[in-house]
């Protein structure tokens, strides 16, 4: 059975999920594999963060083992990182010590939707990455 | 013995075949070599924004696309939509959902019509097909009172479960939803 859809939730019943940008089959594979092959076998840190901004998120990207910041709502963001369970106690302690106020956490693993998000975002940077030495090379 | 005979018998058939596809409308290349192959029994979510490629890969593997526009080796249920001898073979074999329905209800006939219709292209018997529907319809919740008058009269959500009821009915080997969660209720 083959569903077309924009639902990505849809992906909690299917097999195998193929993802499509421009004609390309970017992935083909089971949902579980395509989110274990996020770092840290998708595992994610939620945090709520109080007057999350821009800035904010700029310092946190300043913590080495992260790996990609994703915002959730307005104060919350998800983050992935490598060696998730050693660097998560540093992470936290990163946050206090630049006086970033923690709300809530929880630790997760990713949804599918996630790993959409993420694996379109890496086709978009490749994209623009090859424009622009296009750019240079003339 | 009998154990044996069982994981015989599940040793899954490949129902989908898709190697080097690419697909052109005219300048227009809108696949790029795209493989894959989908066992019995698996259940296959195609994922993508707009415009990726999602409808156009399902046209060619249910005969919409002619032959002009495509390359690669397809095979469907075993057989090729390459070769048109080959279309009322795979299309018996196959349920098609469309994202809208007007392209597979008639708006002017009552459910029960629109299987007659259908059916009889696959070439069932239409006493079948009606028992069918029946179970179907009961299944998809679509209320008694509207089997026998025009489509047209049904709800959105109506339309959509009849749609797909149509697309079981033949007890397809493959079957391709196109954007199924739209409009159901």
């Amino acid at each position: 059975m083959f569903i077309i859809t924009h639902d990505l939730e849809a992906a909690l019943i299917c097999d195998k999920a193929a993802i499509l940008r421009d004609g390309r089959l970017l992935e083909f594979d089971t949902p579980q594999n395509l989110v274990s092959s996020l770092p840290s076998f998708g595992l994610v840190a939620r945090f709520t963060i109080e007057n999350l901004n821009e800035k904010i998120i700029e310092v946190i990207e300043g913590f080495k083992p992260v790996k990609k910041i994703l915002r959730a709502g307005n104060e919350i963001i998800e983050i992935l990182m490598d060696n998730f369970d050693e660097n998560l106690p540093k992470l936290i302690r990163f946050l206090i010590d630049n006086n970033i106020q923690i709300n809530s956490m929880s630790k997760d693993l990713a949804t599918f939707r996630r790993f959409f998000q993420i694996r379109i975002q890496k086709e978009e940077e490749k994209e623009i990455s090859s424009k622009q030495l296009k750019v240079i090379k003339k | 013995m009998r154990c044996e005979k069982i994981s015989i018998s599940k040793k899954k058939k490949e129902m989908v075949y898709v190697k080097d596809l690419n697909v052109k409308f005219g300048d227009k290349h809108v696949v790029h070599d795209v493989n894959f192959n989908v066992n019995q029994g698996e259940i296959i979510g195609l994922f993508g924004i707009s415009g990726a490629g999602k409808t156009t890969i399902v046209r060619v593997l249910t005969c919409q696309i002619e032959k002009k526009n495509w390359t690669g080796d397809v095979k469907v249920t075993g057989l090729t939509p390459a070769k048109k001898y080959n279309h009322p073979i795979i299309l018996s074999r196959i349920g098609y959902v469309p994202q809208l329905e007007l392209l597979n209800l008639y708006f002017d006939l009552s459910p029960m019509v629109n299987v007659e219709v259908f059916t009889s292209t696959y070439g069932m018997n239409k006493k079948d097909a009606k028992e069918v529907a029946e179970k179907l319809f009961r299944i998809l919740d679509l209320p008694e009172d509207t089997w026998n008058k025009p489509v047209k009269h049904m709800s959105g959500g109506e339309k959509k479960r009849l749609s797909m009821a149509i697309g079981l009915i033949h007890n397809p080997n493959v079957l391709f939803l196109d954007e199924p969660t739209t409009l159901i209720s």
